[in-house]
C-alpha cells in the first residue's frame, strides 16, 4: 500500500470522529470541521513520522483540539454562539446539515465552560478515561477529574433548570 | 443524568455526523498546499528578518572578527570591567503564522570594551528583575543535554565554545522565550543579563521600539532558554582537499572529508525548489547553482541525494518512473558540466525514497509496492556497471528512509570493507509488541549473499525509548564509518510534545545522548534530524526547528544553517547534504 493510499484510508477512518468529538466542544459544525481539516492537512504533511505512532488520531486529535481552543477563535466563537443562543428566536433557518440541532443537552452543554465540555465530551463520547485525557492534554489527572465532576453537575443543573431563552423571553 | 444516558444522548446528537462521509482528499490537499505557500511566505519574512539581524552585527563589528577557539587559548580571560552587554536585545522574530504563540528568540550582544583582547567563555545570567511575579520564570541554560545510560538519564557535560574577542568585538548569545497556548497572565518585564566571568548586570530591553513595548513579553508560565555564547561572525574553515572528483559514472569514486573536518567541510546543499535544485551554501545562504531539468524533457526534479564529497549528488526526475541523473559540483559549488544520465532502471516512482552511497558508486531505493498484503522491496543499482539487486520480505512491510555506510572509510574499521544500509522497517503483518520486535532502524549487508531483507540487523528497535522520547522513522543518518546512528525522536501524546535528534551506537543500539535541545513539536512541519556527519560521528550538524547545532565530541556550538525547513512538498529526498 503506497503512503498516500494508507493516509486516504485513515483519514476516511477517522474523520468522523474527529469532526464529531469537535462538534461536541464547539457546538457548531462548520468550525468543527475547519479545524477537523486543518488537522488532516498537518498530518498530510508529517503522515512518514505519523504513521510510525502508535495511535495517529491520538496526534490528529490533539491538534485538532488545540485548533479549536485557539484563544482568539474560541473569543469569536463563544461571541458567536452567545448571539445565536441570545436571538435563537430570530435565528435563521438551519439549513440540513449545516448546522445540527442542539437539543436540550446539546444546548445545556454549550452553555458549560470550554475546558469542563471538552473533557465531558473526551470522557463520556470519545470513551477516553482520565488518565488518558490528562495524558493527551498535558494536565494533571487531578484537574481532569475535578472538570468531570464539576461539568457534570453543572450540566445537571443546566438540564434541571428552565430554558435560558424562555428564561430571557419574560 | 446516569453516565449511561449522557453517553447515549451525546451519541445520539453526534452519530449522524459521525457517520456522514468524509470530503474527498482534495479539500485536504488543498489546504496543506495553502498552507505551504502561508509558511513559505513566513520563511521568506525570516530571512529577511535574520538577514537584517545579521547585517545588523557585521555592520557594527570590529574590523577583526572574532575566532572560534578549540582547547585551551592563550588569551586571558575576559575581566567584568571590559565586557559591556549592549542594553538593546535584537528580536530575531520567526514571523511565523502559526495557530499556536511562536517563541521569541532575542539576540543578546556582549562587548569586548577594553584595549585587548580576551576570551569569554559560557553562558550570560539572564534573570526577571519585575515585575516580582515573574521573578519565578524559571532560566535553562540550554547545552547541556542528556546522556542516557541504564540507570536513567544523567546531566551530559557540554564544553561551551571559547570564544576570543579582540577590543571592539562582540559575541552573541540567545534568549529563547515560550509562551503558553492561552497566553494568561503576560505582561512586559524588566530582564537583566549578566555577561559570563562579570558581575555587571545590564538591564535589556527590544531595540527600535518605545514604551512599554520596548520591554520584552513574558508569561508566567514562559520558560526561557539561554545558550552559551559564541562569535559574531564564524570564519569559514578550508580544510577540504583541493581536488574535486570529477569521475564519469563509469568510473565513480569520490573521496570523503578530512578525518578531522567539521560540517563546513561540506558546505553545499542541494534542494528541490518548484521544478528546480538550488545549491546553496549553508553557511551563508548563497546560491551557488541553479540546476533546471534535463532539456527536451517535460520533467521536474522530483528528489536528491549526496554522496560523502559534497560536490557529487544524484537528481532524480519525472512524473511516472523516475530517471536518475549525476550531478558534479565544482570547489565553489557552481554546476561545471552538464547532468549525467545514470543507468538507473525505471522502476522509481516520483516520491521513491533513495540514497546515494558515501563514494557514489551504488544508489539505493524504496521501492513501494501495491496491495494489501504488499511488502516494499529495497533495490541496489550499481553505477558503474548498472546492475542491480533487490531485496524484499515474505512479509507485508514498509520501508521508509535509507542511509548508507562505509565503515571501510573509518581508518578504526578498515577490515570491514561492506558497505552497509540502514533503513526503517515497519512490519505491517502483525501489530503490537510483535510488530515492534521486528520494525525499527536495520542495518543491511549490501554485499553479503541473499536477497531477504529481513536478515538485517535489527539495530534499533522502534520501541527504543529515550526519557519519553520515541524514535521514529522519520530521515535517520548513520555516520559514514558505521558507528553512530542519527534518529529523530517525539514525545508524544501530550500538548507538549517536542522532538530532538538523538544519537545511538549501531554496535550496541544503546542511546548515546541527545544532540539538539528539546524543540516543540509544533505542527508546523520545520524539519528536525541529523544534516551531516563526519565518518566517526564525532562531529555532525544537525537542526531541529529553529535551532542548528554543531556537535564536535562533546562540545556543541550553536550554529546559523541557512537552510530552508519548510519545504516538503518534493518528498522525502527534498534535499541532500
Amino acid at each position: 500500500m503506497t503512503r498516500s493510499a494508507e493516509f486516504e484510508g485513515f483519514y476516511q477512518a477517522s474523520y468522523g470522529r474527529i469532526v464529531a468529538l469537535l462538534l461536541g466542544v464547539l457546538g457548531d459544525r462548520q468550525e468543527a470541521e475547519d479545524a477537523a481539516q486543518e488537522a488532516f492537512a498537518r498530518a498530510l504533511a508529517r503522515w512518514p513520522r505519523l504513521s510510525a505512532y502508535d495511535v495517529p488520531e491520538a496526534w490528529v486529535r490533539q491538534v485538532a483540539l488545540r485548533l479549536a481552543v485557539d484563544s482568539g477563535r474560541r473569543l469569536r466563537r463563544n461571541l458567536r454562539l452567545s448571539a445565536r443562543l441570545k436571538g435563537a428566536r430570530h435565528a435563521p433557518p438551519v439549513e440540513p446539515g449545516d448546522r445540527i440541532a442542539f437539543g436540550d443537552l446539546g444546548g445545556a452543554l454549550m452553555r458549560l465552560p470550554l475546558r469542563e465540555r471538552e473533557v465531558l465530551v473526551l470522557h463520556y463520547f470519545a470513551d477516553m478515561t482520565a488518565e488518558r485525557i490528562a495524558a493527551e492534554r498535558g494536565l494533571p489527572p487531578g484537574t481532569v477529574k475535578a472538570r468531570l465532576v464539576a461539568g457534570r453537575r453543572r450540566l445537571e443543573r443546566e438540564l434541571a433548570a428552565e430554558p435560558r431563552e424562555a428564561r430571557d423571553a419574560r | 443524568m446516569r453516565d449511561d444516558q449522557l453517553r447515549e444522548g451525546l451519541a445520539a446528537w453526534l452519530a449522524p455526523v459521525q457517520q456522514a462521509p468524509a470530503p474527498d482528499m482534495l479539500v485536504i490537499r488543498r489546504r496543506l498546499r495553502r498552507r505551504r505557500a502561508r509558511q513559505a511566505a513566513a520563511g521568506t519574512a525570516l530571512c529577511a528578518v535574520a538577514a537584517g539581524a545579521a547585517a545588523l552585527i557585521h555592520v557594527s563589528a570590529a574590523p577583526e572578527p572574532a575566532i572560534i577557539g578549540h582547547g585551551p587559548v592563550a588569551v586571558p580571560a575576559c575581566r567584568g570591567s571590559q565586557l559591556r552587554a549592549e542594553p538593546e536585545a535584537v528580536l530575531v522574530r520567526s514571523g511565523a503564522l502559526s495557530m499556536e504563540p511562536v517563541p521569541l528568540t532575542y539576540l543578546l550582544r556582549i562587548q569586548n570594551t577594553g584595549r585587548t583582547a580576551c576570551s569569554l567563555h559560557g553562558w550570560p545570567k539572564v534573570a526577571v528583575v519585575a515585575p516580582p511575579a515573574m521573578r519565578a520564570v524559571p532560566v535553562r541554560y540550554a547545552t547541556v543535554s542528556m546522556r542516557a545510560t541504564k540507570s536513567g538519564e544523567v546531566p551530559r557535560v557540554v564544553e561551551p565554545a571559547q570564544v576570543v574577542l579582540s577590543p571592539g568585538a562582540r559575541a552573541v548569545a540567545t534568549a529563547t522565550v515560550t509562551y503558553p497556548l492561552d497566553e494568561v497572565g503576560c505582561g512586559n518585564a524588566v530582564l537583566s543579563v549578566t555577561p559570563p566571568q562579570s558581575g555587571r548586570r545590564t538591564l535589556i530591553r527590544r531595540s527600535q521600539l518605545s514604551g512599554t513595548q520596548r520591554l520584552p513579553l513574558i508569561c508566567g508560565s514562559s520558560t526561557i532558554t539561554v545558550s552559551p555564547v559564541y562569535p559574531a561572525s564564524v570564519p569559514p574553515t578550508r580544510n577540504y582537499p583541493a581536488a574535486a572528483p570529477r569521475q564519469s559514472p563509469a568510473s565513480v569514486s569520490t573521496s570523503a572529508p578530512a578525518a578531522h573536518a567539521g560540517p563546513q567541510a561540506a558546505p553545499f546543499f542541494v534542494e528541490i525548489r518548484g521544478s528546480k535544485a538550488i545549491v546553496s551554501d549553508w553557511r551563508t545562504g548563497r546560491v551557488t547553482a541553479v540546476i533546471p531539468p534535463p532539456a527536451g524533457a517535460s520533467q521536474r526534479f522530483t528528489g536528491v541525494a549526496g554522496a560523502g564529497d559534497d560536490r557529487t549528488f544524484v537528481l532524480a526526475t519525472g512524473a511516472g518512473p523516475s530517471r536518475f541523473y549525476q550531478l558534479v559540483l565544482s570547489q565553489q559549488g557552481a554546476q561545471d558540466q552538464p547532468l549525467t544520465p545514470l543507468p538507473v532502471p525505471a522502476v522509481a516512482g516520483s516520491g521513491t525514497p533513495f540514497a546515494l552511497s558515501d563514494d557514489g558508486s551504488e544508489l539505493a531505493l524504496a521501492l513501494p509496492q501495491r496491495g494489501a498484503t504488499a511488502t516494499d522491496e529495497i533495490m541496489v543499482v550499481s553505477l558503474v556497471t548498472g546492475s542491480a539487486r533487490t531485496w524484499r520480505s515474505p512479509d507485508p512491510g514498509m520501508v521508509y528512509g535509507l542511509s548508507w555506510a562505509d565503515p571501510g572509510s573509518s581508518p578504526s574499521r578498515a577490515w570491514a570493507a561492506h558497505d552497509r544500509l540502514l533503513f526503517g522497517w515497519n512490519d505491517t503483518a502483525r501489530t503490537g509488541q510483535s510488530a515492534r520486535r521486528r520494525s525499527g532502524l536495520r542495518l543491511l549487508d549490501t554485499t553479503a549473499p541473499g536477497s531477504g531483507l529481513l536478515a538485517s540487523r535489527l539495530v534499533i528497535p522502534a520501541s527504543a525509548r529515550v526519557g519519553a522520547l520515541r524514535m521514529t522513522f522519520s530521515s535517520p543518518l548513520i555516520a559514514p564509518g558505521g558507528t553512530v546512528v542519527f534518529v529523530t525522536m517525539v514525545s508524544h501524546p501530550g500538548v507538549n510534545a517536542q522532538a530532538a535528534v538523538v544519537e545511538f551506537s549501531a554496535d550496541t543500539g544503546r542511546p548515546l545522548g541527545v544532540v539538539t535541545p528539546l524543540t516543540g513539536e509544533s505542527g508546523m512541519g520545520t524539519w528536525c534530524g541529523a544534516l551531516w556527519a563526519d565518518p566517526s560521528g564525532r562531529r555532525a550538524l544537525a537542526a531541529c526547528g529553529m535551532i542548528a547545532v554543531e556537535v564536535n565530541g562533546t562540545r556543541f556550538t550553536p550554529q546559523t544553517v541557512h537552510f530552508a525547513t519548510r519545504n516538503f512538498s518534493a518528498g522525502p529526498n527534498f534535499f541532500a547534504w
